[in-house]
């Protein structure tokens, strides 16, 4: 431990030595992390968060094999207030299918609309087996017909057509390779070009997935450079000195670099998670405040600049060292997501880890670490090569008596001390309420829901979720034990008052599986009686007009429902809504279903899209919020250490835990779901709300050490590192504020979030520490305290504690 | 007596075209018209089986018999029944056609034996899938020249057989659902050695059918063993015939609808 601080203060006394030669040395390196980035390789796809041999993926795509399912589906609706039974309208259909059907990457085989749809139907003893519309119907006996043949057939009702007969769509799976928001863009082209009543709405899973990874590095790319430079403005009105705040910045960035450079060297695609990296370092970057803010401090007691930056450097050294370490080794286990994830035992456990959450954290624990590097070497050497006078002129400002914020601050410590019950008590209250706030909080994600309500996806989203089956598509898939069983009647009516029961939930739109088309067959063969629009009631029959079925329609539209050996049966469900928390309604009903009703030698699967949103939910979510836990007793166990007392680190857990809970509170009492971003960011918190309170608690006890007068102490405390400390959740909370404009809801949400955890971090420590110390002495401060500060004064002599006293 | 007479002008007519010399190639529409009117027997019986297997392997079997009648010698015209002989559950199943000149459709009646009905169909083309398999009924009875408008590419020997190339467009492309085929015909059977169709969106490939095997028997060249393949979907049917029988004396009046069933 001390050959290694002495280490630490070596690299500052050598960087103060040979200034221009330590910031080469860094450019040198930034240079070479730079040189990486035209390796850059870029993966926007949120699906790509489980890795592609995680279990859910693995079946999914079985499933997909077994019923020649296409993975991604976007859904065209069109809508017309007259109603959609007229040519134009008909007319604009055809002629929409069969181009989007020409474009590269959509299956043209498998583009539903009315144009690609067969139909058979039955007037007396005469079948007839043809396309729904082989041609535009031209008047009022046509239109009346295809109305009729749309709205009779069961199938197609409130998937072609809605109810009100004023919307239809046009189904488009696209080969598994598309980007399904390119293919969104070219469909529009073809939009523009058709001036008719009709209102168009793009919908589906991949345009969502697809506009969400590519606005999210847009968003990033816009809005990192953003808070930089309203960072950059909210540092130059704190210290008004170029170099100073340029430096700052430079660290910001060269650790940006350096981390995102070797990221792209080792060949890692930059993830969505990833994509948020320099950010994250941005918030870290900004530790190197509490530097300067003791520098200016020091600077104007001692007008030596290289003292003052070696002064500064022994006494901050201690504090910046441990919040770094605290930070990386918090991020470094975040990466440790996936193993935990594999142990805690979930519905479903999946094999491996969170590849990109691995990834996102291992990143940032190195910038960290490069961060703390530069606090040592780069930063004083900047500061070496600031002009002195200039210096003395800004720092004139920071005196602990003059300046209006250390006054204010020096009169929030003593409001803290004197009322420190009630500071103590206001505090638990607010925590109580949070609590029962934190109860009513509900998991749950919705990729759609990520886009602002106005905004062109929602809209299209909510309209056809109106109107037709529902947009988000599952799968619940039955199997039998033996070979042709989803022939017999009672496998066939199990399925179908399964069904039933499904629709039952609000959430539930249509749902289709192989009794729908045994029961259409059974009404077409006997002469369209409503009353045969049942299962029938032997194995021969049903086997007969499956048969019949599929020499009447698409080969593949059986195949969808049912396999080859008719041992597994595909029930598919449309849902009315994205939420992740709908899936687990769908796979609950079932549960109970089949739990109610036992049918030997059948069981039940969830799959699809929705049912992987729902999975990727809890393995993603749930294994964050894991990780975040393992990451907090690391970051204590680290604390522990560096404060040679669990009581102290305790307290330095205060103020993180404190943030944590009313946030999480708020969260629940506005009833805001608590999804993907907000685990994300809620790792953040590692990095800033624990890095206050060491600096509070390293500096109380330097400065008790010094003067045990217990209030002076805390005073000071309060007034001077707190002032880093108020200077750093503001920097940081002016840069993000920038963020509540984004486009994307997960963005506001990470303004809002970080603006939260900073300021509320900040006033923890700065109001509840002191309180709570003042109240706990005895319990924090008798013998314990002088023991560990003696312990730690030996390695860190404070040069002049006179001067420092006022 | 008069079957014998046909049948000998056929194959002289084949011997001859098969002989002559490049400069008299026929015509694309007079191959084609050719290859429709086929002839095959007076009347025959034939054990079908169709296999189809998709693209994870796994595979349906279907077991047909197949009795066609010559009814129309001048155009060379079938009543073709089809009876679904295994699986089990969906023995007795039959389709009767009754081929027409084109225009005209084919006449078409379905026996579905749970019901012991007898339905006739309309459907608006006869290019819906046979049986769920990846054949469809005009890879079975043949498509109407007149449907398509020909081309004759070249000439050129495949598996050992010389045949003509002829690329074909159909008339009315919106009951069909391909842009364009190419066929490969052996001059000496006039079977359809190998067909490619392609889509109508992209104009890519869709389908390959081959002929694995034709044999002659009792003089006339019939199909044994041949396979089609959906491209995009790599599904693949297969049939195979067996027990083939020419000129057994097939009454007419199986060919009834009204004696579907029974």
């Amino acid at each position: 431990m001390r050959s290694k601080m002495i280490r630490w203060s070596n690299l500052t006394e050598l960087s103060v030595n040979y200034p221009k030669t330590v910031i080469l040395l860094t450019l040198a390196i930034t240079a070479f992390f730079l040189l990486q980035f035209p390796k850059i390789k870029t993966d926007t796809d949120p699906k790509n968060m489980l890795p592609a041999t995680s279990q859910v993926r693995v079946y999914n795509d079985q499933v997909d094999r077994w019923f020649a399912l296409h993975k991604d589906v976007i859904v065209l609706g069109v809508v017309n207030d007259q109603g959609i039974f007229n040519t134009d309208t008909l007319a604009r259909i055809v002629r929409l299918t069969d181009e989007i059907a020409k474009l590269q990457d959509v299956v043209a085989r498998d583009v539903n609309s009315f144009t690609t749809v067969d139909n058979v139907t039955s007037e007396g003893d005469l079948l007839t087996v043809k396309p729904l519309m082989s041609k535009i119907p031209q008047n009022p006996q046509e239109l009346q017909a295809l109305r009729k043949a749309l709205y009779e057939n069961p199938l197609f009702l409130e998937r072609l057509i809605s109810k009100d007969g004023k919307t239809t769509a046009i189904y488009i799976p696209l080969e598994p390779t598309a980007n399904g928001q390119e293919i969104a863009g070219q469909i529009k082209q073809f939009l523009l070009k058709e001036n008719g009543p009709e209102k168009y709405y793009l919908a589906g899973d991949p345009i969502a997935r697809d506009t969400f990874g590519a606005q999210m590095f847009l968003q990033m790319a816009l809005f990192s450079p953003l808070a930089g430079l309203i960072m950059f403005l909210a540092l130059y009105g704190m210290f008004r000195n170029l170099t100073l705040v340029g430096s700052v910045m430079a660290v910001a960035m060269i650790s940006i670099v350096w981390s995102m450079g070797f990221l792209i060297g080792m060949g890692f695609p930059v993830h969505i998670m990833s994509s948020m990296i320099p950010v994250f370092l941005m918030a870290i970057a900004t530790d190197s405040v509490h530097i300067f803010n003791e520098f200016y401090f020091r600077f104007r007691e001692l007008r030596q600049k290289r003292a003052a930056i070696l002064d500064t450097m022994r006494t901050v050294g201690a504090p910046v060292r441990y919040t770094a370490l605290a930070t990386a080794v918090g991020f470094a286990t975040l990466s440790l997501v996936g193993f935990v994830a594999l142990k805690a035992g979930h519905l479903i456990p999946i094999k491996g880890a969170i590849e990109p959450v691995m990834v996102f954290g291992l990143f940032v624990a190195f910038g960290t670490l490069a961060l703390r590097l530069m606090s040592f070497s780069f930063i004083p050497a900047v500061m070496m090569l600031a002009p002195e006078e200039k210096l003395l002129k800004v720092s004139g400002h920071e005196d602990l008596e003059s300046n209006w914020t250390v006054r204010g601050l020096r009169r929030l410590g003593e409001f803290s001390l004197t009322r420190s019950k009630f500071v103590i008590g206001a505090s638990l209250l607010l925590v109580i309420v949070s609590i029962v706030g934190m109860s009513q909080i509900r998991v749950n994600n919705n990729m759609v829901s990520w886009f602002k309500t106005g905004s062109e996806i929602r809209q299209a989203d909510t309209i056809l979720n109106d109107r037709l089956g529902g947009t988000a598509s599952a799968y619940v898939v039955a199997s039998a034990e033996k070979q042709d069983f989803m022939k017999q009647p009672e496998a066939l009516k199990y399925i179908d008052s399964l069904q039933r029961d499904l629709e039952k939930l609000p959430v539930v739109g249509k749902t289709t599986s192989v009794a729908d088309y045994a029961k259409w067959i059974n009404r077409v063969m006997n002469r369209d009686d409503a009353a045969y629009y049942r299962v029938p009631e032997d194995e021969p029959t049903i086997a007969q007009y499956l048969l019949l079925f599929s020499m009447s329609a698409k080969p593949s539209d059986l195949d969808n429902v049912v396999d080859y050996p008719y041992q597994k049966a595909n029930i598919w469900v449309q849902l009315k809504t994205w939420d992740a928390g709908a899936m687990r309604q769908v796979i609950d009903r079932v549960n109970a279903f089949a739990a109610a009703h036992p049918l030997k030698g059948m069981t039940f699967q969830p799959a699809g899209v929705a049912y992987f949103n729902l999975v990727w939910d809890d393995e993603v979510l749930y294994g964050m919020l894991e990780g975040f836990i393992l990451a907090l007793v690391f970051v204590f166990i680290i604390l522990t250490v560096n404060f040679r007392s669990w009581r102290w680190a305790v307290v330095s857990f205060v103020p993180l835990l404190f943030a944590i809970t009313l946030i999480y509170g708020f969260i629940g009492f506005i009833k805001k779901d608590f999804d993907m971003p907000i685990a994300v960011l809620s790792t953040l918190s590692l990095g800033m709300a624990v890095d206050f309170a060491i600096h509070f608690v390293r500096r109380f006890q330097q400065r008790y050490r010094e003067d045990p007068d217990l209030e002076r102490a805390l005073l000071w405390t309060v007034a001077r590192p707190g002032k880093g400390i108020l200077r750093n959740a503001v920097l940081f909370a002016a840069g993000f504020s920038v963020m509540v404009f984004a486009s994307l809801t997960p963005y506001i949400t990470v303004g809002l979030f970080i603006m939260a955890i900073m300021l509320l971090s900040a006033l923890a420590t700065l109001i509840f520490l002191p309180a709570l110390i003042r109240l706990l002495p005895g319990w924090l401060l008798k013998e314990k305290i002088l023991v560990s500060v003696g312990a730690a004064s030996t390695t860190q002599p404070e040069l002049n504690p006179e001067k420092e006293s006022q | 007596m008069k079957s014998k007479f046909v049948l000998a002008l056929v194959l002289v007519f084949l011997a001859g075209v098969a002989t002559v010399p490049s400069a008299q190639t026929p015509t694309a529409d007079q191959i084609m018209q050719m290859v429709e009117n086929r002839f095959q027997g007076n009347d025959s019986q034939v054990q079908v089986q169709l296999d189809t297997t998709n693209a994870q392997g796994q595979t349906r079997t279907l077991q047909i018999e197949t009795k066609s009648f010559l009814y129309d010698k001048q155009n060379i015209k079938y009543k073709i029944l089809v009876t679904v002989t295994a699986p089990a559950d969906l023995k007795s199943l039959a389709f009767l056609v009754w081929e027409n000149k084109y225009p005209k459709p084919d006449d078409r009646w379905l026996y579905q034996p749970s019901l012991k009905t007898v339905k006739k169909i309309e459907p608006e083309n006869a290019r819906t899938s046979l049986f769920g398999t990846v054949f469809n009924f005009e890879d079975v009875n043949g498509r109407p020249a007149e449907a398509d408008t020909h081309k004759l590419l070249r000439n050129e020997p495949i598996e050992g057989r010389q045949a003509w190339v002829i690329e074909s467009t159909p008339k009315n492309p919106s009951i069909v659902e391909f842009s364009r085929r190419v066929v490969w015909i052996d001059q000496e059977s006039l079977a359809i050695l190998k067909e490619e169709l392609y889509d109508k969106q992209k104009g890519d490939l869709l389908r390959v059918f081959k002929l694995a095997k034709q044999e002659k028997i009792d003089n006339i060249w019939t199909n044994l063993i041949a396979t089609v393949e959906h491209v995009q979907t790599q599904t693949k049917s297969k049939y195979t015939y067996s027990n083939v029988k020419y000129n057994t004396g097939i009454p007419e009046s199986a060919f009834d609808p009204n004696n579907l069933g029974k």
